[in-house]
Parts: C-alpha cells; sequence; structure tokens
C-alpha cells in the first residue's frame, strides 16, 4: 500500500518519465609503502526526482523499495564489517538524503588489508554462483612498482542482468563506474588500460567506463599501472 | 501440460451459438463463463485468426505436437456452430472446474494426445485420460469433450508437502544437577542428544512418529484415491447426461443472458457459497473468523455478470451487480455522494491527462457502518459458540458507541465524499543535481548543475464546508515553517521525500491541493478557462466512481527517451494507436450497480476492435 495514495497516480506517471543514473566512484590513494585511503561513493543525485518518489512507495516492479532505516543500517554493517577487518582504520560514512549521495571511506594499512574487506564476500560469492571473480582485487608491488586493480569478467554479470525486467535495466542505461588512483610521492610511467586517463601531474590517473559496456563485457575496469620515483 | 494446452487453444480459437452444452451445466453452477464462437467469427474468420501472428504460433504448437499431422487451429475438429463454456460446481468443498468444448468429430483428440495414447482409457463410446499429478480428467465422446479441475479445499494446508510428518525433536527435561554445579554444569549435562538417540525413550517415540506419519499417508493416498475416482464419475455424468434441472432453469442466469449479442459471458452467483467453500472451517483452524460472519445474509442472492463485446470502434465491458434486498438498503445511502458542479470549472478535457471521479456521502458511510457490522455478526449469537458471541458483542457494540459519538452530519461538512483527482498537464521542470569537476591531478569537487525532466500536474479536489478547520491546519504548518501562504494560497515545498511542490487553497466549498500554483492563481481569480464535454460532465456526476485515461494525450506527451528501448521504435505506431479509457461504476439503482469499461480504439487500419488488440500484439512482438 502506498504511503501517500493521493499522489499515487501521479507518481507512477512520474517514475516513467524522470531519468534513473547513478555513478559508482572508487577512489585509492596509494603512498609509497602500500598504506593508503579509499573511498567509495554512488551518487544517484541525477535521478533524486525518480528516488523522492519511488521512497514514497513500498515496492516498484516487484523490488521492495528500502526505507532510509533499511539504508542507515546497510552502511551500518557495512561499517561493522569493516570495523572487524585487519589493517583498516578512520571508518567515515557519509550520508546526504536529499541528493542521494552515499559514501564509506577508511584508511588501509596495506594492500592486502584492502583485500581482505571484500575477499571473504567474493570468494563466498564464487562458490554461491559458480563464478571467478578475482577475490583480490588490488595489487602493489613496491619493488616493481605496479599497482594493479584487477578484475576477471564473469558471464553471470550479463546472466544476472538479462533476469531484469526491461523496465529495471533501463537504471543501468546511463550508469557510470569511475575509478580513480592518486600516488603520493611516484608518478605514473604507463597504464595498460587504454580507457584510462593520466593527470598532466602523472600523479593520478582517472578510468569512466559507461556501466552497459562494463555489464556486456565490452570494456573492463582492469588496469596495471607502472610508478616510478 | 496437454490438457491445459488443448483448453487454451480452445478458448482461444473460438466456437459458436446454440445452447445446447449449456444443458450440461448444473442450475446450482456458481460461475459460467461462454464464449459465443459464431459472434467472435463475425468479427475475425477462422482463417484471418490462424494467418495472425498468435494463430500461426498456436499453428506451428500444433504441427509439433501431432508431428505434422495438423497444420492449423481447424484441423483440431472444433464445431463452430457451438457455444464453449466454463463452468465451477462446489460439492462437498470441492470444486469442480469444467470445460465443455464442441467439436465437429473428436477423432482430432487422439491425434494431438499421441504420446498420451497408452493411458487413453475407452468405455463405450466414451474416453478418457487422467493426469496422475493434478487429477485433471480429459473425457470425450464422439462429438463433445469435457475437461474437468477438481481442486480438494477439504485438504490440510501444506498437505502436499506432508510438513505435518515434521515433528520437531523435543529433548527430555533435566532434573537439576546432583553434583551441585552452576548452571552451566546443568547445561552441559544437559546437551548429550547422542546419548538421547541411541536410548529406548527416543527409539519409542521414532516408531509412535513413524506410525503417525504412515496412517496420515495411507489417509491422503486415500482421499486422493477418492477424490481421482469422483473426478472420473463427475465428467462422465456431465458428458452423458443431461440434466432436466440445468442452468437455463436458473432464473438468475436467464435474466442475466440479455440479447446475446456479446463475444464472451462471465456469470458469477450465491458468493455465500463460494466463501463457504473456499474457506472451510479445517483450514482457517479453531478460530476461523469466517465462520463468525454472517455470509448468507450478506452475499445469498447475489449475481455478477460481466459481458465482453467488440465492437467498431471501441471494446466495451459491462458489468452488472445484483446484490440482495438488505445489502442494497445497506450500500444505497453510501454511495448515493453529490456531484460538486464547480468541480468541471477547474480544468480543461483538452488538456487533461486521466482523472478519478468519486461521489460518495460520508454521512450514508457513517450512518450505514454500525448497521453493516450488526448485520454481519448477526447469527451469532444462534451458534452457542462462546468466543464467538464474545466478538459479535464486542464488535457490535463498538459501532453502536460510535454511531452515537460521531455526529454523521457535522462529519460529512468537513469532507462530504465528493472528491477528484485530476492529471491535468505534462511539463519541463528544471531540477539541481550534484556532479563533480576534476582538476589537473583529479580531485574534484562537488558542483550543482541543472537539467530539464518532465513531470505531471495533479489537482486534487473535495467538497468541504469546514473553511476555518482548513485555515487552522494550515496555520499549524506556517507556524511551524513548513508552509508559507501569500494571496490565499499555501505552498508545501517539495522535499527529499516529496518530489512535488504542492500548493492549497480553499475556494468555493472546495478544498484544493494542486502542484501548479498558476493553475490555482487562475482558479482564485476566476481568470481559468474550463472546457468539458457533455459525456465527461455525465461520467462524473451521475456515477459513484468514474475514471477516464486520455492515452493519446499521454504517449505524445511523454518524451520519447522515457519509453523502454523495446518500445521506442514503436512510438508512432503507439501515439496513432492508442485513444481514451473510461470506466464508471453507477450509483445502486433498485438491486443493482452497473459498471462499464470502455476502451476506444482507431478505426483507421483495424477492421475492428478485436482486430484490434490482435494487429497491437503483432506490432509489439516484433
Amino acid at each position: 500500500m502506498p504511503k501517500k495514495p493521493i499522489a499515487t497516480c501521479s507518481l507512477a506517471l512520474l517514475l516513467l518519465l524522470t531519468s534513473s543514473c547513478f555513478d559508482v566512484l572508487e577512489e585509492v590513494n596509494l603512498n609509497k609503502d602500500g598504506s593508503g585511503s579509499m573511498v567509495l561513493t554512488v551518487n544517484m543525485s541525477k535521478s533524486k526526482t525518480k528516488l523522492a518518489s519511488i521512497m514514497l512507495l513500498d515496492s516498484v516492479n516487484g523490488y521492495k523499495i528500502p526505507s532510509r532505516d533499511d539504508i542507515d543500517l546497510a552502511l551500518n554493517d557495512a561499517v561493522a564489517h569493516l570495523k572487524k577487518s585487519n589493517g583498516i582504520s578512520n571508518i567515515k560514512t557519509t550520508k546526504d538524503f536529499d541528493n542521494y549521495i552515499f559514501s564509506i571511506s577508511c584508511d588501509f594499512k596495506d594492500i592486502e588489508s584492502l583485500n581482505g574487506i571484500t575477499a571473504e564476500l567474493i570468494s563466498k560469492q564464487n562458490q554461491k554462483g559458480k563464478t571467478k571473480f578475482n577475490t583480490k582485487n588490488f595489487g602493489y608491488l613496491p619493488n616493481s612498482k605496479i599497482f594493479e586493480r584487477r578484475f576477471t569478467y564473469d558471464p553471470s554479470i550479463k546472466k544476472s542482468f538479462d533476469y531484469l525486467e526491461n523496465e529495471n535495466k533501463k537504471v543501468f542505461e546511463d550508469a557510470a563506474f569511475i575509478a580513480i588512483y592518486r600516488f603520493n610521492d611516484q608518478k605514473v610511467q604507463s597504464v595498460s588500460n587504454t580507457l584510462s586517463r593520466v593527470a598532466p601531474s602523472k600523479k593520478a590517473v582517472m578510468l569512466k567506463i559507461d556501466a552497459m559496456s562494463f555489464i556486456k563485457g565490452e570494456k573492463t575496469i582492469q588496469n596495471t599501472i607502472q610508478l616510478s620515483n | 501440460m496437454k490438457i491445459l494446452r488443448l483448453l487454451f487453444i480452445c478458448c482461444a480459437g473460438l466456437a459458436m451459438h446454440a445452447q445446447d452444452l449449456a444443458k450440461k451445466i448444473p442450475s446450482n453452477a456458481q460461475v459460467v463463463v461462454t464464449i459465443k464462437g459464431e459472434n467472435v467469427l463475425d468479427l475475425m474468420s477462422l482463417e484471418e485468426f490462424s494467418n495472425s501472428k498468435i494463430g500461426t504460433i498456436m499453428g506451428d504448437e500444433l504441427k509439433r505436437d501431432t508431428k505434422g499431422e495438423f497444420a492449423a487451429i481447424w484441423d483440431l475438429n472444433l464445431d463452430l456452430t457451438k457455444n464453449f463454456y466454463y463452468y465451477l460446481e462446489t460439492k462437498k468443498g470441492v470444486f469442480y472446474n469444467v470445460f465443455l468444448i464442441p467439436f465437429t468429430n473428436t477423432s482430432s483428440i487422439n491425434t494431438l494426445m499421441r504420446r498420451e495414447r497408452d493411458r487413453i482409457i475407452t468405455e463405450g463410446n466414451i474416453s478418457y485420460l487422467q493426469e496422475d499429478y493434478d487429477d485433471v480428467v480429459l473425457m470425450w465422446d464422439s462429438t463433445n469433450a469435457v475437461v474437468v479441475i477438481p481442486s480438494d479445499q477439504n485438504k490440510e494446508p501444506y498437505d502436499d508437502y506432508g510438513f505435518y510428518d515434521y515433528e520437531p525433536y523435543i529433548p527430555p527435561a533435566v532434573e537439576n544437577s546432583p553434583t551441585g554445579k552452576g548452571a552451566e554444569g546443568v547445561a552441559e549435562e544437559a546437551v548429550a542428544p547422542e546419548n538421547y538417540y541411541e536410548s529406548d525413550a527416543y527409539k519409542k517415540e521414532q516408531e509412535a512418529r513413524e506410525k503417525r506419519g504412515q496412517e496420515r499417508r495411507a489417509k491422503r493416498k486415500e482421499a486422493k484415491r477418492a477424490l481421482k475416482e469422483s473426478t472420473i464419475a463427475y465428467a462422465k455424468k456431465v458428458l452423458t447426461e443431461t440434466s432436466a434441472t440445468n442452468i437455463l432453469q436458473n432464473p438468475a442466469y436467464k435474466k442475466s443472458l440479455g440479447k446475446g449479442k456479446d463475444e464472451m459471458m462471465v456469470w458469477m452467483n450465491d458468493f455465500s457459497e463460494i466463501y463457504k467453500n473456499a474457506l472451510p472451517a479445517s483450514l482457517m483452524g479453531p478460530s476461523n473468523p469466517y465462520e463468525y460472519l454472517n455470509l448468507e445474509e450478506l452475499y445469498s442472492d447475489m449475481a455478477i455478470t460481466a459481458r465482453l463485446n467488440f465492437e467498431k470502434d471501441q471494446a466495451v465491458l459491462d458489468l452488472d451487480y445484483i446484490m440482495n434486498d438488505l445489502m442494497a438498503k445497506t450500500y444505497k445511502p453510501m454511495y448515493d455522494g453529490k456531484f460538486n458542479k464547480n468541480f468541471l470549472n477547474y480544468f480543461n478535457e483538452d488538456r487533461l491527462l486521466g482523472y478519478m471521479s468519486i461521489n460518495l456521502s460520508t454521512q450514508g458511510i457513517l450512518e450505514a457502518y454500525p448497521t453493516l457490522m450488526e448485520r454481519m455478526f448477526s447469527n451469532v449469537p444462534n451458534t452457542g459458540d462462546t468466543n464467538a458471541e464474545t466478538i459479535s458483542a464486542a464488535v457490535t457494540s463498538v459501532s453502536r458507541l460510535f454511531s452515537l459519538l460521531i455526529d454523521e452530519e457535522g462529519a460529512a461538512k468537513i469532507l462530504r465524499g465528493d472528491m477528484l483527482l485530476l492529471l491535468t498537464d505534462l511539463r519541463e521542470k528544471e531540477v539541481t543535481y550534484t556532479d563533480y569537476e576534476y582538476d589537473e591531478d583529479y580531485n574534484y569537487k562537488e558542483v550543482t548543475k541543472t537539467k530539464t525532466e518532465t513531470v505531471p500536474d495533479f489537482l486534487f479536489l473535495f467538497t468541504s464546508d469546514e473553511v476555518k478547520m482548513f485555515h487552522n491546519f494550515m496555520k499549524i504548518g506556517v507556524q511551524e515553517g513548513k508552509v508559507t501562504h501569500q494571496n490565499g494560497i499555501y505552498s508545501i515545498p517539495g522535499s527529499s521525500s516529496t518530489p512535488f511542490d504542492i500548493y492549497a487553497m480553499y475556494h468555493d466549498n472546495t478544498v484544493f491541493f494542486g502542484s501548479s500554483k498558476v493553475h490555482l492563481t487562475q482558479i482564485r481569480q476566476g481568470t481559468y478557462i474550463s472546457k468539458s464535454s457533455p459525456q465527461l460532465k455525465k461520467d462524473m456526476g451521475k456515477n459513484a466512481m468514474s475514471l477516464y485515461v486520455n492515452g493519446k494525450n499521454i504517449i505524445s506527451e511523454i518524451p520519447t527517451e522515457a519509453f523502454p528501448r523495446e518500445l521506442q521504435g514503436n512510438l508512432e505506431f503507439l501515439t496513432k494507436n492508442t485513444k481514451d479509457m473510461r470506466i464508471n461504476f453507477s450509483k445502486i439503482k433498485g438491486n443493482r450497480m452497473s459498471g462499464e469499461m470502455v476502451l476506444k480504439t482507431p478505426v483507421e487500419g483495424h477492421k475492428n476492435s478485436l482486430q484490434y488488440f490482435l494487429n497491437m500484439i503483432e506490432q509489439l512482438m516484433d
């Protein structure tokens, strides 16, 4: 039952009319010794009219709409998980329900600590879904001065997408993944992913790919970055 | 399942007039559906249907199933001079769903059921086939076929899954420890399931459990066998006998037949019997609330008739709801609302995307509600069930108290009962969003950007004499800083939880809530130019409920990119071929409430509204 029945008719039309796109932003700031900080941001601001309408409903296209409390709980769960992870500190979250921007950030002692956050979750997913995702998303070899963003495409991504109703697929049509890697005290010499751009100062790399290309496996976020002093 | 697929093909594949198979329907059937093939074929020939995309798909299915022996639907030998029927009869808690299918020659069934040939049983001039899983029976003689789908409502819930076979393990009680250990020690000693599983006590319990399980399984097996046999017997009776007291002798059914020009008719009778059988006490348990309700008094002598007509430029679904005298008397004042004619001055039909109008009587509802509650529980005092009698006394006392405390006439001054929701327009609105700007090192800062979105404008109105109460409510909002007030219009700004800016005002005994300040200002100043057709005035003014959707306006105003990509290529077709839809429910006249749903269809490119639907499906299938 909609929470505000009077506006339901208008909302139904509004859902059809307004756009639904979002950006996922992954930032890693890496120190020479392998420590650093990470920020993961989901920015749904471009869809805020639609989201505000959706939040007034209980479910859309058969999916339950999370309430503010649900979102708070999910972020708290994520923080609790990070707190339990080895080598992770300074955990912070930001929530902007007016613009629908949510982020979570932390400091990591070394790359293994960063990988440890998701390794178990990915491993369980691989077992459950018979997928072959990398359990270690990042790699850093201080001696060779190589930083890696690892990713192996698995056809299950496309299969899961195909399983969605057409209306739900629309959500991904204008979505994007943005990765920014910043290096303190080191400079970027080369990048393997031709879609990535190196900052003029050679201190950062940015990669932006659209969600549809990522889902179809046409573009990858895999990147090997050769660094130098 | 093949039998059900045959049914689908038969129902979709059409058939004809004459009442002969109707004589096989018992007079006490609760639901009867008739497909009048002759009327359907007047709209579309079997050849036209077979050549359509859906017809071709069905033909291909038949070809595959019969290994090429059938090429198209007509090979099924359906008798296109008779009606097809479905009816529902309830007997001792078993729902019999029955389909009656006329054939010119049933030899085609043998071809269709080639894989099941070994399972077909022939007795004299009848043959039949029964599915093991759901007991469905297909039975035929030389010219007619009957499909019986039984549904036993007496089964315990989860019965099929053996839920009640499971009995949870309850560990034996543990006495206080003689060793004087603390609570921890006791817990340690209590957890020794391996010893318990080997004990004689456990073995005994296990044996008893298994015995009970076996008894339950045997009982279920016996019930299933009985249902199988009774379903076959039922099908035989329907196929071979013609009952003297058939549905054509049922006065309520005869009354509903009308002129017989419809393509399809659905008739439902005696709701109380359906409710009683659908919710037997065994299903709901000892506290079955439906046992307390006087369903007989509420639903006896009730019937619903629905008639579907595909006309040249519209598809019409007519509904007739006949209720008993008591219900009609109770409901009539509830639906006897007055329409505020001023509402017609607040919109322009040319721009209108849709509306929903409700004309109820708040006073009528408040006065009728306690009576309705009393009636619903009126048979309980005679049941001897003390629990039910307590509930009955409580419900009727509370409703009586409610009736005494509330001033029905006063409440109707706040909300008379007539209300109207209008979708008046689609307009472009500038909205802001947060994006990022990056410097040379890809550090970023948040920036606010703008974009335009198409949003609908709505207006919600209801009649109220309580001007003071409205302004007082709004004043609270103003004092709380949530609402602003200017020139008689209150503004409630949109927030993250409300996607619209909402404006409210009181004008001419009407409360307004809308998304367009301009619209409300014009109404207030008397400069708004309204327009409404006689049809719309009649629909809104005369009916208890009326709904209208202007499909053409909506489709033409929605931006192309808002449609799913696969539909974007068909937008021109959709714009050209989408028209209006109207749904109306009348006030109660006598014992009848009538409803009508009309979907207008374009004439150009479509022979009639039935062909319009097939053309639409074909276009969207591409």
